[in-house]
């Protein structure tokens, strides 16, 4: 029989069986990939330009071909990837807070972007904050609450959630179960490509589902005067008070999604609708969606690796040529 | 969703429960259909419905002042009914009934259209309480206690159903054993999340084949198993739900009747329907077989009552074509089965024997579950990929 | 068949969904070996809540 004593009994052991097994995660996910990107970053005190954004720069842009490509005059710079797949603006924002910290000589952030990644608002609910996208947890999650969720619950929530490791890691442990559950789903069906970022096939499912789909939404932005997104803004806003250049970088994109998206005056003129209000923080626009061919790409977002030296280099070579040219000014667009 | 979220538990469950064993006996129904309202109101925003879909609590304010007027033998309990099936067809076979009759492309399309957080279950708790009334065989209760009972959050959305002369005793004097209640409720809660977290969602690696694009360019010897998998996910996903649904009523110290024991333990077609989803078919026989003559009428007529009933679960569980038949299929199952147990008689099986008979009833659910979770195209690729390759 | 009923008896108690207690629970130690099984669900829980689904019956 369930007495009193017995039941509060069990919930005083359940307590130090929870903290155990908190402890034990934590042990576990030291190499995490969020934690390992905190330690690259504090291990780089040296750093001059670290490039932040999602898996299009984590897999794009190679520091060292940047630097040649930077270097055909003789000088040198020290380039940094702090590109990290699957996060949003939000990591991003923390992601370059730690950057103006711990990487002091960094006097230049390119920030890569694909489609509406500028002025998508992106909060959604507290369990979209999982996997990579811990870094909310992990790094500041008092200043990340603020731009994650649209109802104040989760925000008040949120700091209190960052003090469990269980649910702050739960995406590292769950990638193991989930690489099995994948190879099980995929039993009786005809082999998919896949990579270190998942299969694929599914980076299609992340495009807007059609071209007039894409332009509505481009004219949307516009017709609502949409800001740029508030975790972007707070990052730029940092950077540029830290007397830090800007390079807002167009990722490369397929041909075919150029087709479907990008080679339309609704995108163009969407782009120029940003012109300004990146303005504010002298950051420079450059579009590099039709950088890299076809066959360069590892799927239908991400670039290979020949794909990555092709576009580091010739983005080198490109902010190289333009700081040569003039002191950046209000937002300007390059090529 | 809902009831994997941290809003239910901190928000509605551990408040409404503690507040409940807290307050006088007098003070408990209202404190259940308060936290029921935030409740409904609260996931018809953040969930299904939005704005349109909260106010949709009216609906229940309406049903508990109306029910006041629900007498013995009253006309007005037969206007209760009507009322609630205009409501479940308004709401959820307005579409369905205007694209069969008028063609895909009609005007006559609610183009709005959206289900009301539990429709498809509190429509058919306010059904058991008119008639039930009507036949005198349960009493009114108070106001408060019926707006408990049909706004008690925990079995609002998917049940079980519960009846109203179970649910009112429980109301009225809940058990005081708290620790043993919050032992056995707290169990079967996280029983119930683990159910559905750790075996109903990793079938959907599986399950989520079950499409024409993947039937088509699967190995044949896969789909049975893709098929297995949907059997697994929806007895574990459901199965969870109602664990959660009475481990939480456990908390205020209400005991909510069991919604499954063991079906796919069962050797037969009516006795898995007698564990499956009990309070459905609890509720199918006393408001649909039974009304319609039951078993004491012709044999003839018997089966159709039989496919009548099971016509009505399967269009209950969803507006489409393919519920229609699977809830055939159910139907034709069980009149098979009253036919074999009529000829064969009153002769226990053997061992061996019994063994077939699971295997054979387990074959008819988990085939009959392609026509659940595929529309009428789709269900019929896989049936022709399957046997004819 | 005897113990396929006590495993029965067994996994309804570890669901919650019975009151009678097996009796190799029944000891001095039950209620640690409960918090035990407790936490066995709720790291179970924790680790594959991410791939939660809508319940299939809350779309009826």
């Amino acid at each position: 029989m369930m007495t009193a004593r017995r039941f509060l009994g069990s919930l005083v052991v359940l307590a130090g069986l929870f903290l155990l097994f908190n402890l034990l995660v934590h042990q576990l996910s030291r190499g995490s990939l969020p934690r390992k990107l905190l330690r690259a970053i504090r291990s780089a005190p040296d750093t001059e330009l670290a490039a932040i954004g999602n898996s299009l720069v984590e897999a794009g842009f190679n520091p060292g071909e940047f630097s040649r490509g930077w270097s055909q005059d003789g000088s040198n710079i020290r380039a940094f990837n702090a590109g990290l797949g699957s996060t949003g603006p939000v990591e991003h924002y923390l992601v370059g807070r730690q950057i103006l910290r711990y990487q002091p000589h960094s006097q230049r952030i390119v920030y890569g972007y694909f489609d509406f990644q500028l002025t998508d608002d992106g909060r959604g609910p507290l369990s979209e904050v999982f996997a990579n996208r811990s870094i909310s947890l992990i790094y500041e999650p008092d200043v990340a609450a603020g731009y994650l969720f649209t109802n104040g619950w989760s925000e008040r929530f949120f700091p209190w959630l960052a003090r469990l490791p269980v649910f702050v890691e739960r995406g590292s442990i769950w990638a193991k179960v989930e690489r099995q559950r994948r190879w099980f789903g995929d039993l009786g069906l005809p082999r998919s490509d896949s990579n270190h970022f998942g299969r694929a096939e599914d980076f299609r499912y992340l495009e807007t589902s059609t071209p007039e789909d894409f332009q509505e939404k481009c004219r949307g932005a516009q017709a609502q005067r949409r800001p740029i997104t508030p975790a972007v803004d707070a990052l730029f806003r940092e950077a540029d008070g830290h007397g830090v250049r800007i390079y807002v970088v167009e990722m490369p994109m397929t041909r075919r999604h150029r087709d479907r998206t990008y080679d339309s005056d609704a995108w163009r003129n969407y782009n120029d609708y940003l012109l300004p209000l990146l303005a504010q923080y002298h950051a420079v626009v450059i579009s590099a969606g039709d950088w890299v061919p076809d066959e360069l790409f590892a799927d239908p977002l991400h670039l290979g690796p020949a794909g990555a030296v092709e576009f580091s280099h010739r983005l080198g070579s490109a902010i190289r040529t333009l700081e040569n040219q003039r002191s950046p000014g209000p937002a300007e667009k390059a090529r | 969703m809902i009831f994997d979220t941290f809003s239910y538990f901190l928000l509605f469950l551990l408040p409404a429960a503690l507040l409940f064993r807290g307050v006088a006996p007098s003070f408990r129904a209202p404190v259940i259909s308060l936290f029921g309202a935030a409740f409904f109101i609260y996931f018809s925003l953040t969930t299904v419905g939005g704005v349109a879909g909260a106010f949709c609590l009216g609906l229940f304010l309406w049903e508990a002042l109306v029910s006041r007027f629900y007498r013995p033998g009253s006309a007005l309990c037969l206007l209760g009914i009507v009322q609630a099936l205009v409501i479940l067809f308004v709401f959820k076979y307005w579409n369905f009934t205007a694209g069969l009759v008028a063609g895909p492309g009609t005007s006559w399309r609610w183009t709005g259209a959206f289900l009301p957080l539990g429709i498809s279950f509190f429509t058919f708790e306010f059904i058991h309480y008119a008639r039930d009334r009507r036949e005198n065989r349960t009493e009114a209760g108070g106001f408060w206690e019926y707006l408990a009972f049909i706004l008690f959050f925990p079995t609002m959305v998917a049940g079980p159903i519960k009846r109203y002369q179970d649910f009112l005793p429980t109301l009225r004097s809940p058990t005081r054993d708290w620790a043993n209640d919050f032992e056995r409720g707290c169990t079967r809660i996280l029983a119930g999340l683990a159910k559905k977290f750790v075996v109903a969602d990793c079938m959907t690696s599986l399950t989520q084949h079950l499409n024409a694009t993947d039937i088509a360019r699967a190995e044949r010897w896969i789909l049975p198993f893709w098929l297995l998998a949907y059997a697994v996910k929806i007895y574990f996903d459901f199965s969870a739900y109602s664990d959660i649904a009475i481990g939480s009523a456990r908390l205020f110290g209400m005991k909510v009747k069991e919604n499954f024991d063991w079906p796919y333990a069962r050797e037969d077609i009516t006795s898995f329907w007698r564990h499956w989803h009990m309070s459905l078919t609890r509720w199918l026989t006393d408001y649909v077989f039974i009304p319609l003559g039951g078993s004491r009428v012709a044999t003839g007529r018997i089966y159709f009552n039989v496919l009548a009933t099971f016509l009505v679960s399967g269009l209950w569980h969803g507006a489409g074509l393919n519920f229609v038949v699977w809830g055939l299929w159910h139907g034709a199952a069980l009149c098979v089965h009253r036919w074999w147990t009529g000829l064969r008689g009153d002769c226990v099986p053997s061992t061996p024997v019994r063994w077939i008979n699971w295997g054979l009833t387990m074959t008819v659910v988990t085939l009959g579950w392609a026509w659940f979770t595929m529309d009428l195209p789709t269900a019929l690729l896989f049936y022709k990929r399957l046997f004819l390759g | 068949m005897n113990w396929l009923l006590r495993l029965k008896h067994w996994l309804e108690f570890l669901g919650g969904a019975t009151d009678a207690v097996p009796r190799s629970f029944n000891g001095p130690g039950g209620w640690v070996l409960l918090a035990v099984w407790w936490m066995a669900l709720v790291g179970l829980i924790t680790l594959f809540c991410r791939q939660a689904s809508k319940f299939i019956y809350i779309d009826f």
